[in-house]
């Protein structure tokens, strides 16, 4: 047997060792000195240790077993990482709860793995992807495909088991936001030729995706606790990975699944310098001056993005997506740096939007010239689906500082009161992870 | 107070009363203060409340029914009390507690179950919460007998949130607002109960009071106690040296802090330096108002009148502009997709400096905006005679009405850690839980007026023209001491830069000597000491007040030549001037009440740090700015975190002993104090302090007033009665 085959080592294959490399590299060090004195010291190195390789494996594997071994082995030691305080219950059970979840998701993968081997009667990935399909087999691995991507990645419905495991020590919680939910992301764009062929699923991908942004993106800011905001916020930018996904945007996606596993596991590891932060107020949308001035600025910046993005003026499928988030971070940051009151602010806001958007497109440029090779990206060609959804993120944008300001009111409208309630109930870790009482804790 | 004696006469009232009082108030991360987790129970002598705590607050079962009830509780508590981490707050705040969550549980599920019944239930719950008190318990058809189980369940079950409602009430009430957040979270509760549980079958039997729990044994704590002592007496000089000491070049007070003491020691040893230590307020009990706010920097026993300005340092405006262009990209709906993107070019190198380099991070960081302490501008919010008699009950306080050196430094202190949720433990008790620089630039400032100069010169107390009060803050995590010298004349600045080399050394020698107990570096002390404070990864940078143990109130020559290895809080004091002793009355019933509750919560934290304490760091949880529960959602933590008091989680670096107060002067001037005083009184016959009294003189042996009261040698202390 060619043991060559095994591994395939591509661009997506090293982005993704590199950002496990860096994470696990910095974890390990955050460990050594945030764990002194735990009993558990040896045993989380020696796990995070098998769940790094672990991650890394899978991102080489080309064999579908070493693949699903992988993942299954990654899935397994997080477990072990989780369940660290024997004596607390509520650990104990969160570690069960997903256990769970991923079991789930690992059938599901391994059912898609087995239909694709069905259907192609290669156990190769590179094998696999090259090879015409057009059976019911083969669309029902798809599907299978997309559910355990999803549960991976904690996707409403299946974001439960994230929510739950913040009784976790904060480096599992940085290697998990890191490394484990990106499995999902990793997953779809290592299988995107085959997603490609199906725009129904795209579209279901997108549709899933939206959902996941709009709900999560509004638990996010309800929470008061800092650790589950920040897993909210993964489930929201899960959400948004798959809507880059369901957009045909595969090298966006990776980007993204890359940039937010170093941004959140730095969070995690920061949490509470994060919570006491003093914070800023979001800027008011309807002072007339600003929103000239900042469209002014935006306005400069639009070619300048459109020059490092190296994307036509007015794209015709869905590369608007990155045109639009983009502008619309331009604008954001413009509208913020206008307000501050200085002599200078046109300039810093016209400076701070062209920060934007060189960086968010030159950025993409980046990935996409690097992943050309793999044709990862396949725009779509603009639909109503497409259009609506923006127009429900400029929504979102546009009213978020409105939302609080309602909020804040004597007699906040009643259908707030109703969304404020749900979506507090609904982020909620599940009942048996909660600690109802102190004396139930173990700290060793 | 007409409402006050209803009050007294009604029953339920009584109850609600009798339980609140059990909990003690647990203060916010912004400035924790440490408190006697069994404050209520300092009734009682040492050993019972001990074991009377044990059954109240350390049981290991608690009734489903309230478990239940926490679970849904936890969201609302967090949600209402949040000081701003949720973008979208809680709606109908202003409307207080419990008539907000009367608004908002109309929507719940998870309260009402959808059942139209329980709706109407919700909507007919009065609006005001005594009343609903009521309607709730006799919804849940509970007979008068079982209230005080179930409100001592209901409140004592969620202490450590609990804890935090007392807090805020003691604010509410300090403040002379009327104060509803007791009867508003007991209405809460209670109504919840009967929404999860309609009618309770039976009434919880929390907390047990016949459970059999292993009895802590009192006399391990006595050994310690008395080993302790033992120790500490014959290092105790009690005769005034004779020979006359070189007139100091220049003079310290520090706080009495038990962090003082070694450095204190050190700074001795340099030059001719002499050393004084009093509460790190400096005996300016102000109000600190600056741009994030107004606090108390003061003992939280004193209810400060006057308040002063500090000009808080302001971060450099490019990284004010960054941060706030990063905020509104973070905390709307759409923006934060492009953050990550946004942030990687940036973020991953210095992920990876900040974490592995945490050093030259930090001074790549102080390049850009370097950390500045809060300056005061003036004290002129202070009336004239209020600057006169701080001036005066200050120095008189330590004896000190002579003698002044050229040169006198006030040195408050305070910490720098980062990423620690109880930094603010780490800095002066004595300020209120702040950094104590505030105050000796205030104190400074009085002292160097003219016009106080000559008030004080009337009292008896003469200060030289040419003494300069300068202030400082020594920061007790990196060992640097931080002078204010702006306003200083040139021949201070002079003798400042002096000085200076001398604080170095001496910070070093400290921070080898506290780096033998964190026991990780072996060389290059300063450097370790700044690596703890800036590194996010640190959970132990440094250890605080553990092991703190005794108060040695008394002159510096009695404990100048020996160490106390970090375990005394020292208040100077000079019998000689004090015949009334009104000065030791001030320092009894103030400083010492004080280092008392230190002591308590040090010791309930060592303990039973799941019970007292914070738990571990890290799993810990900030919830809304002010707390901290343990993982997914929980009770509050309130208390000390493991890492402040064990070594790791099997050993204990606090010792769990009670405060030893020395005293040296004439047990016939302590004796009246203690008798005219109530809280003293309480402390002392119930145990929960040591007192030892050193005879001035030295020549008669040291006496022991035992909870009886009576002065007994202090070798009876060593044996068992």
């Amino acid at each position: 047997m060619n043991l060559s085959f095994l591994l395939s080592i591509d661009h997506i294959s090293i982005m993704m060792l590199g950002l496990i490399a860096l994470v696990a590299v910095v974890v390990r060090s955050y460990a050594i000195r945030h764990l002194e004195g735990n009993g558990h010291y040896r045993m989380f190195f020696a796990n995070s240790w098998m769940l790094a390789s672990s991650i890394g494996l899978f991102a080489m594997a080309n064999h579908v077993i070493l693949f699903w071994g992988a993942w299954l082995s990654a899935n397994y030691f997080l477990i072990q990482l989780l369940a660290h305080k024997k004596k607390w219950k509520a650990a104990q059970s969160a570690a069960f709860l997903t256990q769970s979840y991923l079991l789930v998701g690992s059938l599901f993968l391994g059912a898609a793995l087995a239909l694709l081997w069905f259907s192609s009667g290669s156990l190769y990935i590179d094998q696999i992807l090259n090879h015409p399909h057009n059976t019911p087999s083969f669309l029902w691995a798809l599907v299978f495909l997309m559910l355990a991507a999803m549960v991976q990645s904690a996707i409403i419905p299946f974001h439960g088991w994230l929510l739950s495991s913040l009784n976790a020590p904060t480096p599992v919680s940085a290697l998990m936001h890191a490394g484990l939910v990106n499995g999902g992301g990793f997953l779809l764009v290592r299988f995107s030729p085959l997603l490609l062929q199906q725009p129904y699923f795209l579209n279901a991908l997108f549709v899933v995706g939206m959902v996941t942004v709009c709900v999560a993106s509004v638990w996010h800011l309800v929470q008061t606790d800092i650790k589950r905001m920040l897993a909210c916020s993964t489930i929201a930018q899960m959400g948004f990975m798959l809507v880059q996904c369901g957009m045909g945007l595969f090298s966006a996606a990776l980007a993204h699944v890359v940039c937010h596993g170093i941004f959140k596991s730095y969070l995690f590891l920061s949490s509470t310098n994060l919570a006491l932060e003093k914070k800023t107020d979001l800027p008011v949308m309807h002072q007339l001056d600003a929103l000239v001035l900042a469209l002014l600025s935006v306005g400069v910046s639009y070619p300048v993005f459109c020059f490092f993005a190296d994307l036509p003026v007015l794209p015709n499928d869905t590369q608007v997506l990155v045109l639009f988030m983009g502008l619309l971070s331009a604008f954001q940051v413009s509208m913020a740096l206008l307000q501050t009151g200085s002599p200078y602010r046109m300039l810093f806001a016209v400076v701070g939007s062209l920060f934007c958007v060189s960086v968010y497109g030159g950025l993409f440029f980046l990935f996409e010239t690097v992943l050309l090779p793999h044709h990862f990206s396949a725009p779509q060609p603009l639909s109503l689906l497409h259009v609506s959804g923006l127009l429900v993120l400029s929504v979102l944008w546009f009213f978020s500082r409105h939302v609080r300001t309602l909020l804040r009111r004597q007699h906040p409208p009643e259908w707030l009161q109703r969304v404020y309630v749900a979506s507090l109930n609904a982020s909620q870790p599940f009942a048996t992870t909660r600690t109802t009482y102190r004396n139930d804790y173990d700290f060793s | 107070m007409n409402h006050n004696e209803q009050n007294i006469q009604d029953p339920l009232e009584h109850i609600i009363e009798k339980t609140w009082h059990l909990v003690p108030p647990f203060w916010p991360l912004s400035h924790l203060i440490a408190v006697n987790p069994l404050q209520s129970l300092e009734e009682e002598p040492f050993e019972e409340a001990v074991d009377r705590a044990q059954s109240l607050f350390e049981q290991k079962e608690l009734p489903n029914l309230i478990r239940s009830l926490n679970r849904n509780n936890i969201k609302w508590m967090q949600s209402f009390f949040d000081r701003g981490q949720a973008t979208f707050p809680m709606p109908l705040k202003h409307l207080g507690f419990y008539r907000s969550w009367r608004k908002l549980a109309a929507y719940d599920g998870t309260l009402h179950g959808h059942s139209a019944e329980k709706k109407a239930w919700i909507a007919a719950l009065p609006e005001d919460a005594p009343t609903a008190i009521r309607h709730a318990l006799s919804a849940l058809g509970l007979l008068d007998p079982d209230h005080e189980k179930l409100i001592g369940a209901v409140i004592l079950g969620f202490l450590g949130w609990s804890s935090y409602v007392k807090y805020l009430h003691r604010e509410e009430t300090t403040h002379g607002h009327a104060g509803h957040l007791l009867h508003d979270y007991l209405a809460v509760r209670l109504a919840t109960l009967f929404l999860l549980h309609s009618k309770t079958c039976s009434v919880p039997d929390f907390p047990k009071r016949d459970v059999l729990i292993k009895k802590r044994s009192i006399a391990a704590i006595q050994d310690l106690e008395r080993t302790y002592l033992a120790d500490l007496l014959p290092k105790i000089r009690r005769k005034a040296p004779a020979q006359e000491r070189p007139k100091p070049e220049a003079q310290f007070v520090f706080c009495i802090d038990v962090r003082s003491e070694p450095f204190r020691r050190t700074i001795e040893k340099h030059a001719a330096y002499e050393t004084l230590g009093c509460a790190g307020f400096f005996g300016a009990p102000v109000a600190i108002r600056d741009a994030y706010g107004q606090h108390n920097a003061c003992p939280a026993i004193i209810t400060p009148d006057h308040q002063v300005g500090a000009q808080s340092p302001q971060p450099s405006s490019l990284f004010s502009w960054i941060k706030k262009a990063h905020h509104a990209l973070k905390y709307n709906l759409t923006t934060p997709f492009v953050l990550p993107d946004l942030l990687f070019p940036f973020l991953t190198p210095w992920v990876f400096l900040s974490v592995l380099f945490p050093v030259h991070s930090h001074h790549l960081k102080e390049r850009f905006s370097p950390k500045k302490l809060p300056v005061i501008r003036s004290v002129d919010t202070l009336p004239l005679d209020t600057q006169c008699t701080y001036a005066f009950q200050f120095l008189s306080l330590m004896g000190w009405v002579d003698g002044f050196a050229p040169l006198v430094v006030l040195c408050g202190h305070g910490s720098t850690t980062t990423n620690n949720p109880f930094a603010s433990s780490l800095d002066c008790g004595a300020c209120g839980g702040h950094a104590g620089g505030n105050n000796a630039q205030i104190m400074a400032m009085i002292l160097n007026q003219p016009v106080v100069r000559a008030f004080l010169q009337q009292q008896g107390i003469t200060v030289p023209e040419t003494t300069c009060f300068v202030a400082a803050e020594h920061d007790t995590t990196t060992d640097e001491v931080f002078f204010f010298e702006k306003g200083c004349s040139e021949i201070v600045l002079e003798r400042l830069r002096a000085l200076r080399q001398d604080l170095m050394q001496t910070g070093a020698d400290n921070a080898a000597f506290r780096e033998q107990h964190l026991k990780r570096y072996a060389h290059a002390p300063l450097i370790n000491a700044k690596k703890r404070s800036v590194d996010i990864a640190q959970v132990r940078p440094e250890w605080g007040l553990a092991r703190n143990a005794s108060l040695i109130i008394g002159p510096r020559w009695m404990t100048s030549h020996q160490s106390l290895e970090g375990r005394s809080f020292l208040h100077s004091y000079e019998p000689s001037l004090d015949p009334e002793g009104t000065q030791l009355h001030t320092i009894m019933t103030g400083p010492m009440i004080v280092a008392q509750w230190i002591n308590a919560q040090y010791f309930f934290s060592t303990l039973n740090n799941v019970s007292y304490g914070a738990g571990n760091k890290i799993t810990a949880n900030l919830v809304g700015q002010f707390g901290v529960m343990q993982g997914n959602a929980s009770d509050l933590m309130s208390g000390l975190p493991i890492q402040s008091v064990w070594r790791d989680d099997r050993t204990p670096y606090h010792e769990t002993l009670r405060l030893v107060v020395l005293i040296h002067a004439p047990p016939e001037r302590i004796h009246p104090i203690i008798a005219q005083d109530p809280g003293l009184q309480r402390l002392i016959r119930n145990a929960w302090v040591h007192l030892i009294c050193l005879p001035v003189g030295g020549d008669e042996e040291p006496l022991w007033l035992n909870p009886e009261l009576t002065w007994c040698p202090s070798t009876l202390f060593f044996q068992d009665t």
